[in-house]
């Protein structure tokens, strides 16, 4: 069956191209006809090759305007501006023509950086793993423009490679908003049979790259990345000699794709948003559609051109490995035939304030995910700040003869621990319960029951019981479904496994395999029932099930990247529904709405050399929306530092616990990692550490971030909505501001007020 | 004791080499871009919390005042050397820039030299001396300069000239130490003659740790074979070349070479090799990296065909306490070590070609520390130092090694017990704890600590110490008992002398129980395998004639042979066996010994046949299984008796268990003679020629799974470039 796959395969991309192709491009010239706004056509006007700088603002057309903004465009380009009536600030879709005639900067780079859009192709005929970078005016592009309502339709085509590619731009409220047509993309040359055709594909998209790119002359900007908590790239006028790129994915590599090649040491991108401040202008610019496809790329001044500059990349085509042997260490490298047509929208919000800081750039942000993604205030009237403490329950333990379960922290073990923090004063604390599975940590698949060592099904729900009794949830960690490597519940690692393009199934390592989705999903929904009997408060998702992305080719279980997002998306919602409760690990944003916690998520960056600063940009943004915690206190090189971030980023305590001493751990491969989980050595480090975060955040956690700034090296201070400021200290030695002494590794609450 | 570890090494390792995939959904969030690992007692590779985190950059910006008074940005261009004095301060050798570069501790510029009056060439070496002089490896003018604090030339140490010195000898300082007296020890680049030690005049004074040659097997062989011209003809055999070079406190030279088995030396002043035993790549197993980077994605296509990398030392340095840092340049990572050479930690992230991380090199030249235990790291390629600071996991490591090497071993265990709680699988800390309970003489908690460090010589003292303890205290009891069963010894010896007087003659009852045993013949054929131990030749030859041995007794032998070797291997002591035995796979041990004894069967019964043997396949099955009895004999008795020894007595344990085996071969030996009915001389034949067919046997079996597998990739290749 697998080895008729490939055949399949190719059959069926053959035929969907077949049929797509045509039906789109006579569907693009029906559409252009029957378009019933007025419209302004130009024609055909070749765009001069010839390099003549930016355009001119001056010979702008008005288009369209509301209470704030105009928005003015430049029917040969396509190029737009935005001026904000009030500030009249104004916000290029192309570079700041400041800077134009700094030197320096390539002839490509000069095409490109006039270009509204730039692009990459693979010439299938002529290298299939090789892609080119290219713009419209290399192209000897054309240019379409017509006046739509709210904006404006551009379409270029490029007759020289066969590409036409529309775009719309509308202006909104207090944003832009560029969409590419995506099923109307031609990226098919009609031949002659004269010329020799190189089957030019279109790979990615960005449109209007440069918008809002600034020089470092002034040095009074920044770019904020989407990279771990949110980093930026000041404006400096010298850099080192060293090409910098930011390129990554939103939401994560994408398994069914990613080689040997292309590993990103990176964090993932958790939320599709990215920036520009310069002077006073502050742009933030937000992936809104076609998430699941894009990457955000960014470099700084003189890694590229002059220009600082961050945009996202649209992505229609994927590198594959196409391997030829059956150890698959010999194959080729190339792209996939279909053309990935989802919607693509991008917002670019444009902050209008005195001294805009990535904090207004986060407010900003806080405020589209509650007007756009569903998120609600936090009303909770607790007064103590939770205590997450995260219970591993039990391992494999590799045997003499035979593997055997490795018992670490029974139900009642777990009770007494409760029981013990409790009676030091912790009131208010969540639990979640990993290892829980019948066999253990690392076993993945047929979870149910509850491993017989820890107290089976009952003990469970007697532990749940008594934490009840208590006010405390209980969750059970539900990121092992996303592997399986038992064989249970009905799973064939050749029938169900996750694939990848090139139709093998996809492992972690030597046994574990990755779950097709849709298979997942079923695991899951059978499963809720079990838990729920359990009477559990909810799962504590992971891994494949909200951080983690992929695209599965398993024929049975077919499911594109974005229909893997719904999936996911489906299970949080069912699991809330069935249980009550949610929480996600390291989540991506698509799973954060339904969730009432980030567990695990990252407070520190990539580690970028060209990374200036490292700022809470997600935190400000979450924070009153969705609790989060950050590194397990007890694991890490620096215990006070990490209760430090904690207390600054205002994230919640979190332990990860066992009642056996540590180095029984030693027993079982997979849990070497956890290198310091014994409760008797960290009980009182989690009662101190847990009273200073209920002293410092018990009263603000439903409040806003509304400000977060160095005041000096290694001290910061952040600012709630009613006025609490907390001030934190990371240096070896005191600091004194205001005539108030911060001791070393320590920090001070201020009352609103004071 | 040493030798008997090693023979584990390769089974321990190639169990480490299982790789620890960190999990989704519980990891532990990096702190720092790297990767930290430590190796403990059983050498198994794992993974703590960073002992160092990367602080910042530094050298990034350096801007200068040009002629027009202009403030001009001048970064650094391909930099060689950084060193670190006494006052903190950072000298950094700016090859490309010709010149040098001092900023403070913080980075800030202090000034540049360039030595007006005889302008530097590519000086790619710096050294500064307590008094403050400043030696300089100019490289490009092939000399050594020395300055004074003002940076005044003082001095220059040109091409030596003594007898001694080959006409082709290349001089080209690439690096130096001055020690205490005013020696000056010169790397010159490429010099297998080693380094080159000056009088403080500048005088030559000789050739210092010069590498030994490395022959290669095949470079033997060649020895062997080729004829005077032929070995002329070959490329001559010199030792590597010293790459760099630091001094200590104590004025032991550390060098690094390009080596295979001696990357890092410490030479004491008479220029020999105090790190006999030292093996970098022993210690840091790279390899591991790899397979952690791969296994990120591996989707299955990535996990074979990693290629692997040779480790390339660039430079080493040695803080106050003695502890050592060197850099690996081909992989990019950073291992420290103690004053004896052991494996404090290693770290790095996999080689990537993507943009520069903080904390992470791309190609570390040179590194030294500071007096705040900060790690600063020259890249030559980025034209920058990356700083890391030890976090404070890191710094407690270290103080405890520090203590436990000056002898403090109480004071050090508050450290080890931080440690434990910090990371409870960083092993060292049980040996760290252990020593401090054996030298409170607290033997019973010191066992125990040295089997989690997996220590078997500390676990055996400790042993010892306890058996003392017992024999002291039992002492009265012992003598007593020992006295009361040599009496009754004696008088149940004269009771037996008397009562076999008076029973010899009637010797009908043996007989007749003999009949009545002879029903069960199974048990008899078992009590056969007793027989054969006092009369091999007769017994084996009734297994043949008498039909004294069966399939069933067979089995039944060699079923009782494997479970006496599994409680073996699980009763064994700590001491003997320095392994968890949770890490032992018994069940791979029995495969190999099953598959083994079978082919051994096989063949033998093959090769018989054919060269005139008289025994039936039968005969050669129920034979081999007998004559392994003596493993089922001795296997639990040496298990026990491994218990109650320590390593002090540990060749009589040998003894006992090489006799296990000799006798287990003799009985085969004999087996073969008396069943195949041979002569000596056949056997010896005979049983060589079964080996020998045994062996190929195998091979065969290789080559056509080989080829089949072989076969089977080449159609399933052709087929998927077909309907691609």
């Amino acid at each position: 069956m697998s080895k008729r796959k490939p055949i399949l395969i190719v059959v069926m991309l053959f035929l969907l191209s077949c049929w797509v192709i045509p039906a789109s491009a006579t569907n693009n010239s029906k559409q252009s006809n029957q378009e019933p706004v007025i419209k302004i056509q130009f024609g055909k006007k070749p765009v001069n090759n010839q390099l003549k700088g930016l355009p001119d603002e001056k010979k702008f057309q008005d288009i369209t305007e509301n209470d704030g903004f105009i928005l003015k465009a430049d029917p040969e380009t396509g190029h737009f501006i935005v001026i904000n009536k009030k500030s009249q600030a104004v916000l290029r879709s192309f570079p700041n023509p400041d800077g134009w005639n700094q030197k320096g900067t390539s002839a490509v780079w000069k095409a490109h950086l006039q270009s509204p859009i730039m692009f990459s192709y693979v010439e299938m005929n002529i290298r299939k793993d090789m892609v080119k970078e290219s713009n419209l005016f290399s192209q000897n592009g054309n240019v379409e423009f017509k006046k739509i309502k709210d904006g404006f339709q551009v379409t270029y085509t490029m007759p020289e490679i066969g590409f036409v590619i529309p775009i719309q731009v509308h202006l909104k409220n207090d944003y832009v908003e560029t969409k590419v047509l995506s099923d109307k993309i031609v990226d098919v040359k009609e031949t002659d049979g004269k010329t020799e055709d190189p089957m030019a594909r279109l790979v990615s998209l960005r449109a209007y790259p440069f918008l809002g790119a600034e020089t470092s002359e002034k040095e009074n900007g920044f770019l904020l990345l989407p990279d771990g908590s949110g980093a930026l790239i000041d404006f400096k006028k010298n850099r080192p000699g060293i090409v910098s790129l930011y390129s990554e994915r939103v939401y994560g590599e994408d398994i069914a794709f990613s080689s040997n090649a292309n590993i990103s040491t990176r964090l993932p991108v958790r939320m599709p948003v990215f920036g520009i401040k310069s002077g006073k202008q502050a742009i933030l610019g937000v992936i809104d559609k076609g998430d699941s496809y894009a990457n955000i790329v960014s470099a700084p001044s003189q890694s590229m051109s002059q220009y600082n500059w961050i945009t996202g990349e649209h992505l229609y085509r994927f590198k594959v490995f196409q391997p030829t042997n059956r150890e698959k260490t010999k194959g080729f490298f190339t792209y996939t035939k279909k053309l990935q047509r989802t919607e693509r929208a991008t917002r670019y919000y444009m902050i209008a304030k005195e001294n805009t800081d990535y904090s207004d750039m986060a407010e900003r942000y806080r405020q589209y995910l509650m007007e756009e993604q569903g998120f609600k205030r936090n009303n909770t009237n607790k007064e103590n700040v939770e205590l997450h403490l995260n219970i591993l329950g039990g391992g494999t333990k590799d045997g003499f003869i035979s593997d055997s379960f490795l018992s670490l922290t029974t139900t009642d073990q777990a009770k007494k621990i409760v029981k013990n923090l409790s009676s030091q004063g912790i009131k208010d604390m969540s639990i979640t319960y990993f290892g829980w599975q019948r066999g253990g940590y690392s076993n993945y698949g047929g979870s149910f029951p509850i491993a017989g060592d820890l107290g089976g099904n009952s003990g469970m729900k007697e532990f749940v019981d008594y934490a009840h009794s208590k006010g405390m949830p209980v969750y059970l960690d539900g990121s092992s479904y996303t592997f399986n490597n038992t064989g249970k519940d009905g799973f064939r690692q050749s029938r169900d496994g996750l694939r990848d393009l090139g139709s093998s199934v996809i492992k972690l390592g030597k046994n574990r395999t990755f779950v097709s989705p849709r298979f997942m999903k079923d695991v899951v929904l059978d499963d809720l029932e079990k838990a729920k009997e359990l009477g559990i408060d909810g799962y504590l998702f992971g891994a494949g099930i909200g951080s983690m992305l992929t695209t599965d080719f398993n024929d049975r279980h077919l499911a594109s990247r974005q229909e893997v997002k719904q999936i996911q998306q489906e299970l949080f919602k069912k699991t809330k529904k069935e249980l009550g409760n949610v929480r996600v690990t390291s989540g991506n944003l698509y799973a954060l709405n339904k969730s009432n916690y980030i567990d695990q998520m990252e407070s520190g960056y990539s580690f970028d050399l060209f990374v200036d600063r490292v700022v809470p940009f997600e935190q400000i943004a979450l924070h009153g929306l969705i609790g989060y915690s950050f590194n397990y206190g007890n694991m890490s090189g620096d215990v006070k530092e990490t209760f430090l971030k904690g207390i600054e980023y205002g994230g919640d305590p979190s332990f990860l616990v066992t009642h056996e001493k540590t180095n029984k751990l030693l027993d079982s491969r997979p849990l070497r990692a956890f290198y310091s989980t014994n409760f008797k050595d960290w009980k009182e480090e989690i009662t101190t550490q847990y009273k200073r975060f209920n002293d410092a955040l018990g009263d603000v956690q439903s409040q806003f971030i509304t400000d977060h700034q160095k005041i000096a090296d290694g001290v910061f201070e952040t600012t709630y909505e009613k006025g609490k400021r907390i001030i934190v200290n990371y240096n070896k030695d005191p600091f004194t501001i205001n005539g108030m002494k911060i001791g070393a590794e320590d920090f001070v609450v201020l009352e609103g007020g004071k | 004791m040493k030798k008997r570890r090693r023979i584990w090494q390769p089974f321990i390792a190639s169990l480490s080499l299982v790789t620890l995939f960190l999990s989704f959904s519980l990891t532990v969030k990096a702190e720092s871009p790297f990767e930290t690992f430590s190796v403990d007692g059983y050498g198994r590779t794992i993974v703590t919390q960073p002992a160092y985190e990367p602080e910042g950059v530094m050298a990034q910006d350096i801007y200068i005042t040009d002629s027009n008074g202009e403030r001009v940005y001048s970064p650094l261009n391909k930099p060689q050397d950084l060193f670190i004095d006494q006052n903190d301060g950072i000298y950094i050798a700016d090859t490309g820039n010709n010149r040098i570069v001092q900023l403070d501790k913080n980075g800030k510029l202090v000034r540049i030299l360039t030595v007006l009056e005889s302008p530097l060439n590519q000086p790619s070496g710096v050294f500064i001396t307590e008094n403050g002089d400043i030696y300089i490896a100019d490289t490009g003018n092939k000399r050594v300069v020395r300055l004074n604090k003002e940076g005044k030339m003082i001095q220059e140490f040109l091409r030596p000239t003594s007898k001694f010195i080959d006409k082709k000898f290349v001089y080209e300082p690439i690096n130096m130490v001055v020690d205490r007296r005013g020696f000056v020890y010169v790397v010159s680049s490429g010099t297998y003659q080693g380094i080159i030690q000056f009088y403080p005049n500048g005088e030559f004074y000789g050739f210092y740790g010069t590498n030994v040659s490395e022959v290669s097997f095949m470079d033997r062989i060649r020895k062997m074979f080729y004829t005077k011209e032929q070995l002329a003809r070959q490329v001559r055999l010199l030792p590597n070349a010293i790459r760099n070079i630091d001094i200590d406190k104590n004025g032991y030279v550390y060098t690094v070479s390009r080596d295979q088995t001696k990357e890092m030396k410490k030479l004491n002043v008479r220029g020999e090799n105090q790190w006999k035993d030292f093996s970098f790549t022993k210690n840091v197993k790279t390899d591991f990296l790899r397979e952690e980077a791969t296994a990120a994605t591996s989707s299955e296509a990535n996990v074979t065909g990693v290629t692997s990398v040779d480790t390339d030392l660039t430079d080493i340095t040695v803080n106050e306490n003695g502890i050592v840092t060197v850099a690996d340049k081909a992989n990019a990572l950073v291992a420290q070590f103690n004053q004896n050479g052991e494996l404090l930690f290693f770290w790095g992230a996999p080689v990537t070609s993507g943009s520069p991380q903080v904390g992470l090199n791309k190609s570390p030249v040179a590194l030294d520390t500071n007096s705040e235990n900060k790690i600063f790291i020259l890249d030559d390629s980025l034209n920058l130092i990356q700083v890391l600071v030890p976090t404070q996991f890191g710094n407690t490591v270290q103080d405890a090694f520090i203590l436990t090497q000056q002898g403090k071993y109480s004071e050090s265990e508050k450290y080890w017990r931080e440690i434990v709680k910090q990371n409870a699988l960083f092993t060292p800390a049980y040996a760290g704890l252990a020593r401090a309970s054996f030298y409170q003489e607290d033997y019973k908690k010191s066992q125990e600590l040295y089997k989690l460090a997996g220590d078997d010589q500390g676990y055996s003292d400790s042993f010892w110490q306890l058996r003392l303890q017992w024999f002291q205290k039992n002492f009265v009891y012992l003598a007593n008992a020992f006295l009361i069963f040599g009496v009754a010894f004696l008088v149940i010896a004269q009771f037996r002398k008397r009562n076999s007087k008076r029973t010899s003659g009637d010797g009908d009852v043996p007989k007749e129980k003999s009949k009545w045993m002879k029903d069960i013949k199974l048990l008899n054929q078992l009590k056969h395998a007793f027989y054969i131990l006092r009369h091999p030749l007769d017994g084996f030859a009734d297994i043949r004639y008498r039909s004294m041995g069966g399939y069933t007794s067979a089995i039944i032998i060699l079923l009782l042979v494997i479970a006496v070797v599994i409680a073996r291997t699980y009763f064994t002591s700590f001491t003997f066996q320095p392994v968890p035995v949770g890490s032992i796979n018994i069940s791979s041990i029995l495969t190999i010994s099953a598959t083994v004894w079978i082919s051994w069967v096989i063949c033998h019964y093959l090769i018989g046949s054919i060269k005139q043997g008289q025994a039936r396949f039968k005969d050669v099955f129920v034979g081999s299984a007998y004559a392994l009895f003596p493993v089922f004999l001795l296997g639990l008795p040496l298990a026990l008796l491994s218990n109650l020894m320590s390593l002090n007595e540990s060749s009589i344990y040998g003894f006992f268990s090489m006799l296990m085996i000799i006798w287990s071969f003799a009985l085969f030996f004999w087996m073969i003679q008396s069943l195949q009915n041979y002569s000596v001389g056949e056997t010896i034949i005979n049983g060589l020629l079964s080996l020998f067919s045994m062996i190929m046997l195998w091979v065969l079996v290789f080559i056509v799974v080989g080829l089949s597998s072989e076969t089977i990739d080449f159609i399933l290749t052709l087929y998927r470039e077909v309907t691609m």
